[in-house]
C-alpha cells in the first residue's frame, strides 16, 4: 500500500519563439532511469539534438518520475474534494510559510459548530509531524510547526 | 524552487483534486519516494476521498541554452520527424520552429520534406537516432529510433 516510481519518467522540454510564444516537446524515459542524474544526462543529449533541428530558442525543461498508486482505495459516498484541511505551517525563517490543503478530511475531525480543528487530535498531529519531517517551503527551508489556526474550508460553498 | 511531489486524489463524485509539498534538494530518487510515502500515508489517514497517484516534479531540472530565437522563429510550424522500428512499429517527434534543414520542396503547401540523406548530410542524423533511442513509448515499449522521413505541418491561426 504505497506509491511507486515503476513507470519511469516524463521529460518537458519548452521551447519559446520570436514572438513569446511557447511550445512543449514531451519525451518519455523508461523505468530503469531511476535516479536525477540519469534523467537528466538523457535530457540533455535531447535537449541539444532538438536545438539543432528548431529555430527557436530552448528556455529549459522539467523532468517528473510518476508514482503509481498501488492502492486502489474505497470511494466514500460523502468524501468532496473541494472540502479542504487547511494547516499552515512556518519555515526556519519565519517569513515563509506553507499552507496544506488536504482534500477532503475525515468528519470525526470536525468541532460542534466551528470550522476550527483541534491541533492535539492525534491523526492532524500525526500528519502535522509527518510534513514537518519530509516537506520544506517553496525556498528549501525546513518547517518548524503549525503556526496559525487549523480549520475546514469549503470552496465553492457560501459561509453562513 | 526545489524538487515537489504532488499527490492526486479523487472523490465518490469523480472530482479531483492536487496537493504539492516541496522537499530538498539533493536526495536520490528512492529517499524522495520515502518521503513522499511519509505525506501520503499521513494524508491518507486524514481524509475519505481516494489516493489515485503522485508525481515527483523537478522544475527547470534541464537548464535553456543562451541566445535569442531567430527572427522568423515561429511555434506554429512544426517539422514532424518520423521514426521506424524493426516491428514496423512507427513513431513521431513534433519540433517547434524548424530551422532551415535543405527540405525537397515539391511545389504543394504541405508538399515540403526532409530526407534521410539530406539530414546526414547535415552531420544530424547519427545524433537524432542516438537522442530517440533514449526514450521510449508513453506506455513503456521501445521508441522506433530509426529516422525515416520528415515534414512540415502549418498550424493556421
Amino acid at each position: 500500500m504505497a506509491l511507486a516510481n515503476t513507470l519511469g519518467a516524463t521529460f518537458t522540454l519548452t521551447l519559446r519563439d520570436n514572438n513569446g510564444k511557447k511550445s512543449p516537446m514531451r519525451f518519455y524515459f523508461p523505468a530503469a532511469v531511476n535516479t536525477v542524474a540519469l534523467a537528466l544526462t538523457r535530457a540533455n543529449a535531447i535537449r541539444d539534438t532538438v536545438a539543432a533541428l528548431s529555430n527557436a530558442v530552448i528556455v529549459g525543461g522539467s523532468v517528473n518520475f510518476t508514482l503509481n498508486e498501488d492502492d486502489g482505495g474505497t470511494y466514500v459516498p460523502e468524501s468532496e474534494v473541494e472540502r479542504k484541511l487547511i494547516v499552515p505551517f512556518v519555515g526556519a525563517n519565519v517569513r515563509q510559510r506553507f499552507v496544506s490543503e488536504l482534500p477532503s478530511p475525515l468528519f470525526s475531525i470536525e468541532q460542534a459548530l466551528s470550522d476550527t480543528v483541534d491541533q492535539a487530535n492525534a491523526l492532524v498531529a500525526a500528519y502535522a509531524a509527518a510534513v514537518v519531517a519530509n516537506a520544506v517551503t517553496n525556498r528549501g527551508e525546513a518547517l518548524l510547526n503549525i503556526s496559525g489556526e487549523t480549520y475546514i474550508d469549503h470552496r465553492n460553498r457560501e459561509k453562513a | 524552487m526545489g524538487p515537489a511531489f504532488r499527490l492526486y486524489w479523487r472523490d465518490y463524485s469523480g472530482k479531483s483534486s492536487q496537493q504539492t509539498f516541496w522537499l530538498p534538494d539533493g536526495l536520490t530518487i528512492a529517499a524522495y519516494v520515502a518521503r513522499a510515502n511519509a505525506l501520503r500515508n499521513a494524508a491518507k489517514a486524514l481524509s475519505n476521498a481516494v489516493i489515485t497517484g503522485g508525481d515527483l516534479i523537478f522544475d527547470n531540472l534541464v537548464a535553456g541554452l543562451a541566445g535569442p530565437p531567430a527572427a522568423e522563429s515561429d511555434i506554429r510550424t512544426n517539422l514532424i520527424l518520423f521514426f521506424k522500428g524493426g516491428a514496423g512499429d512507427v513513431a513521431s517527434w513534433r519540433v517547434p520552429s524548424p530551422a532551415a534543414l535543405g527540405y525537397d520542396t515539391d511545389g504543394e503547401w504541405r508538399g515540403t520534406r526532409l530526407q534521410r540523406a539530406a539530414l546526414d548530410a547535415l552531420g544530424l542524423l547519427d545524433d537524432l537516432e542516438a537522442a530517440a533511442a533514449l526514450t521510449v513509448q508513453p506506455w513503456g515499449d521501445p521508441f522506433p529510433s530509426t529516422f525515416s522521413i520528415g515534414g512540415l505541418d502549418f498550424t493556421v491561426p
